[in-house]
């Protein structure tokens, strides 16, 4: 639900990177987004749509690499992917696992002219 | 031309939490923030353990609501200190609201603050507003199926309190199921089965409170 407020932090920090620079339009917005992050991606790219309408990220592509989520075992150091929210290591089966990636919310790059 | 920005949408907040926490720290104030879906029954709960901890700790409450003060009158009139948040259609509270509401609020001799979030199982989750932990709520009237559903809530919290556990016998609740999934996403929550109003395992919350708050105050910084 808070995907609109999200989609306005990302408008205007690219609104402001490319006006800094001096550049016209922008063409593209790359996002890195954990899967444990909570945002529904459908959601942010349709807020950003209605958000950037009037701004020179109109025509802009947001694009989102959906990170997995990355698990490491505490007790044999085993790093793996998690298909589910299951923190089990598959090696050993302890459960003390550290989430080492999942819950990214980065503004990664953009495109700009 | 492409622009390099590697820039961590949620780092402006997460910094204002960390100074939030530092401050409240410094006076030893133990924070906790509240987090459960419309409903689960937080305004109750909190109402009912800071009467319970009246004569053994000193509690205030920032309540956030998306609309009316229902809620911080609710505590004024059974004598607590409280501060109301309304986000005006926000879903959830930062950082940042914590922080102007901690200047209305009477922190002298405080030593637990509690925070109830907007009721919403999903956006508060993944902000931080300078607690020391959060707790989430899930109640017996609720479905089951909710840690798996809604993830980060479970994974970010260090306590799950079940709620209305008296009205376990008239609900299709499996509470072992609940307990397994929210485990199997966070394995180190500490569980506690309550009801607030039938007083059942409210002693053990209690106790645990208290030790979290001493343990608080043991590691403060000199």
């Amino acid at each position: 639900m808070h995907e609109l407020s999200v989609a306005q932090s990302i408008l205007d920090s690219a609104l402001r990177h490319a006006e800094e620079r001096g550049f016209q339009r922008i063409l593209s917005v790359h996002l890195k987004i954990g899967r444990l992050s909570g945002i529904e991606v459908e959601s942010l790219r349709f807020c950003f749509e209605v958000l950037s309408a009037e701004t020179m990220a109109r025509s802009a592509d947001l694009t989102v690499d959906l990170l997995p989520i990355r698990g490491k075992c505490r007790q044999c150091g085993r790093e793996f992917n998690l298909e589910e929210v299951d923190f089990v290591c598959p090696g050993c089966h302890n459960r003390d696992i550290e989430v080492v990636s999942g819950t990214e919310m980065l503004m990664d790059k953009m495109e700009v002219e | 031309m492409e622009i390099h920005l590697k820039q961590d949408l949620m780092e402006a907040n997460n910094r204002l939490a960390a100074e939030v926490n530092r401050f409240l720290s410094r006076e030893g104030i133990l924070t906790l923030n509240f987090l459960s879906s419309p409903g689960a029954g937080k305004t109750t709960l909190i109402e009912e353990t800071l009467r319970r901890l009246r004569g053994k700790a000193n509690t205030a409450v920032i309540v956030g609501d998306v609309q009316t003060a229902r809620d911080k009158e609710r505590f004024e009139r059974a004598g607590f200190r409280a501060v109301q948040i309304n986000t005006e259609g926000g879903c959830h509270l930062t950082a940042g609201m914590v922080e102007k509401a901690l200047a209305s609020l009477d922190l002298n001799g405080l030593d637990i603050l509690f925070i109830e979030n907007v009721g919403n199982l999903v956006c508060p989750a993944g902000f931080q507003l300078g607690e020391d932990m959060k707790v989430v709520l899930l109640s017996t009237t609720e479905g089951d199926d909710k840690p798996g559903k809604y993830p980060s809530a479970f994974f970010n919290a260090q306590v799950m309190l079940v709620t209305k556990i008296d009205l376990l016998p008239f609900t299709n609740f499996n509470l072992d199921a609940a307990k397994r999934d929210a485990l199997k996403i966070n394995p180190k929550l500490t569980v506690f089965e309550v009801s607030s109003l039938k007083d059942e395992g409210m002693g053990e919350w209690l106790d645990w409170l208290i030790k979290t708050l001493e343990a608080k105050r043991k590691n403060r910084e000199p």
